[in-house]
């Protein structure tokens, strides 16, 4: 039952009929048409126009129009017997459509949802991953590899992936209540996700200038980067989209007390760190706006 | 009178069909059924997708071909094996085509082969035919799309769209308006530049004969990204720092907003082929934080946000423009070709 496009129950059961009744009437017209060669010919064209016509109402990225004019193609290549074998085929369609509807909407129906919901606390938890991983890159001794072949670079596209899936079902209208907070969850997410781009840009320009960060502020960063895992660890999504968290704001004073310590004349270098400091400073304020966004504080 | 695109597709698709139907007859083609369907399933939105498509299918028909037919003669010709492999090439076939084309165009055709297998028998003439008729639909694909009624993508237009929509986020940024306005606004944008990364590869087709080349193409894509990023950056950094700068402060980002604003209007004539100033260089930028920095190096020791936020404002509007000031160079260099 590919093809599908609405999004509440109610609506994919109307679709499920409405589809299921074009499939089985185009089925039928290309087994009466699959002994008259011309009319055949004229029927695919004008078929191929109308299904792909029909896109402009809401069908652009559906498979449903593709569908149905295969349906009425197979019809008409279907090796069988037309006098004997007929009334089998149309048995074989009926039931095929009876299952194709009943798993569509029975098993793993598309609960768009849940998966905001779920999309939602796999960011945070590939967010603490890519914390892992930079404290990983922060206390290694030797660096060997490309930069943009990191772990904590490369799960960049995954969040990018996630972050767009939930744009998708924000826009598609699947939340008819709460829309105004779940856009305000969506920009914080965004957020959430620059802010970990400016925090990689920052590393790379380190990379790039192979700058050596002192073991102190090396240590300094480990340690702010090991309470953001446990912050990212511990937000979570309710069904209700409210986020939560046991942790507080990430505590940034001991990361300046280590910079005051080195000598920072280098432009490229003091603008990395200080966008390094920004983007922990951005976590920390859209954290707390999410965690606050259902709440009402 | 404008013809919209979904009518285009859909009287391309007609004769596309037309076309296979009367090379079928012609010809005499026995299986010609196959010509007839690639011509419909390989016309699409645009040109680029349609060639992009197009190659996919012939390659992956001849690779998921052989494939399935070395496993069908290799394995005993037992029913159940058959249906469990027809199963389980239904099943890649469905869940790779939207996400992985090329992955799931070879699925399908192992599942063809299966089929036939299934309801009759399959052979080597049978893959040779698959595959020429295959090939023959796809090539009437891409000459209607090509010739009748093409839609292709406007690559300046697409560009300098989006540079538009990045100059309008940035002053509605930097206008006062509400803060969560101004991070939906740097959303929209982010949204928009995915938009076009994610159709970039059917794109990157449509310049094949075009005097820019590929590599231009995707160093113009990559060049886009950073600013993008450096956008966002920028108005995600403003609307938390905004309240922290100085008269001195908001002066000088006024100051970088206006070279900016120049030289993405700059930008926006020269993807036009309009004839366009020179741009302002980013280095002028830099400047003002070297001399800062050697001015009063202890200012920066502490790396206090609140206090240097202009700084990181100031340092988004550098990169920003050394990128802008990349891309502006880039088409110089196409356009001379």
């Amino acid at each position: 039952m590919q093809g599908v496009v609405a999004r509440s129950f109610v609506s994919q059961f109307f679709h499920v009929l409405l589809f299921d009744i074009v499939y089985f009437a185009v089925f039928m017209l290309g087994l009466f048409i699959r002994n008259y060669p011309e009319l055949k010919a004229l029927v695919f064209i004008l078929l191929g126009f109308s299904v792909n016509y029909i896109r402009r109402f809401g069908l652009q990225n559906s498979m449903a129009p593709v569908m149905a004019w295969m349906l009425c193609f197979l019809a008409t290549v279907l090796p069988f017997n037309f006098d004997s074998d007929l009334w089998t085929h149309i048995q074989g369609l009926i039931i095929g459509l009876l299952v194709g509807s009943v798993v569509y909407l029975v098993v793993y129906p598309e609960d768009y949802p849940t998966l905001f919901v779920n999309n939602s606390n796999r960011l945070f938890k590939l967010l603490a991953f890519g914390m892992i991983d930079t404290r990983r890159y922060l206390l290694k001794r030797a660096i060997s590899q490309s930069f943009e072949r990191e772990k904590f670079v490369l799960i960049k596209k995954n969040i990018n992936h996630l972050i767009d899936s939930n744009l998708a079902i924000n826009q598609n209208d699947v939340f008819s209540v709460e829309r105004k907070e779940i856009s305000e969850v969506l920009i914080h997410q965004y957020a959430l996700v620059h802010a970990y781009s400016v925090m990689l840009e920052s590393y790379r320009i380190l990379k790039i200038h192979d700058y050596h960060l002192s073991p102190a502020l090396r240590l300094a960063l480990s340690t702010i980067n090991k309470q953001f895992i446990a912050v990212f660890k511990s937000l979570s999504m309710s069904s209700d989209y409210s986020v939560h968290t046991t942790h507080t704001a990430v505590p940034l004073a001991l990361l300046a007390e280590k910079f005051s310590k080195d000598e920072l004349v280098d432009t490229s270098l003091v603008m990395a760190l200080l966008n390094l400091k920004l983007s922990f400073n951005l976590f920390n304020q859209h954290i707390v706006a999410l965690v606050r966004v259902k709440n009402g504080h | 009178m404008v013809i919209s695109n979904t009518t285009k597709m859909a009287l391309q698709t007609a004769l596309a069909i037309l076309i296979a139907e009367i090379v079928t007859q012609v010809f005499y083609i026995e299986r010609g059924y196959w010509i007839i369907l690639s011509a419909m399933v390989l016309t699409t939105q645009t040109w680029g997708e349609s060639l992009k498509r197009s190659l996919e299918r012939v390659s992956m028909t001849i690779l998921g071909g052989i494939c399935g037919t070395a496993l069908y003669f290799m394995l005993p010709s037992n029913q159940y094996i058959i249906v469990s492999l027809l199963l389980l090439y239904v099943f890649f076939a469905v869940y790779l085509l939207p996400i992985y084309h090329m992955a799931g165009v070879f699925a399908l055709t192992g599942f063809v082969v299966f089929l036939f297998a299934m309801v009759g028998g399959w052979n080597f003439v049978l893959l040779g035919e698959r595959i020429v008729d295959t090939a023959l639909g796809a090539l009437i694909a891409i000459l209607v799309g090509c010739f009748f009624l093409p839609v292709k993508t406007d690559i300046s237009e697409l560009f300098a769209g989006h540079f538009e929509k990045m100059l309008a986020a940035l002053q509605l940024a930097f206008d006062g308006k509400l803060h969560t306005n101004q991070i939906a606004a740097s959303q929209r944008l982010f949204s928009d530049f995915q938009m076009i990364r994610k159709n970039a590869m059917a794109i990157s087709y449509e310049i094949l004969f075009h005097r820019m080349n590929r590599r231009d193409f995707y160093f113009l894509i990559t060049q886009t990204a950073f600013c993008t990023q450096y956008v966002v950056g920028l108005i995600d950094a403003y609307s938390w720092l905004a309240p922290y700068l100085t008269k001195d402060d908001h002066e000088g980002i006024m100051t970088a907003l206006n070279t900016t604003r120049h030289n993405l209007e700059c930008l926006n004539m020269r993807l036009r082929n309009q004839p366009a100033p020179p741009m302002l260089p980013a280095v002028n930028l830099t400047e003002l934080l070297t001399k800062a920095i050697h001015a009063d190096p202890n200012r920066f020791a502490a790396l206090d946000t609140e206090v240097l936020g202009f700084y990181n404002i100031i340092y988004f509007f550098t990169r920003l423009n050394t990128r802008i000031n990349d891309i502006y160079f880039l088409l110089g260099k196409v356009n001379y070709r």
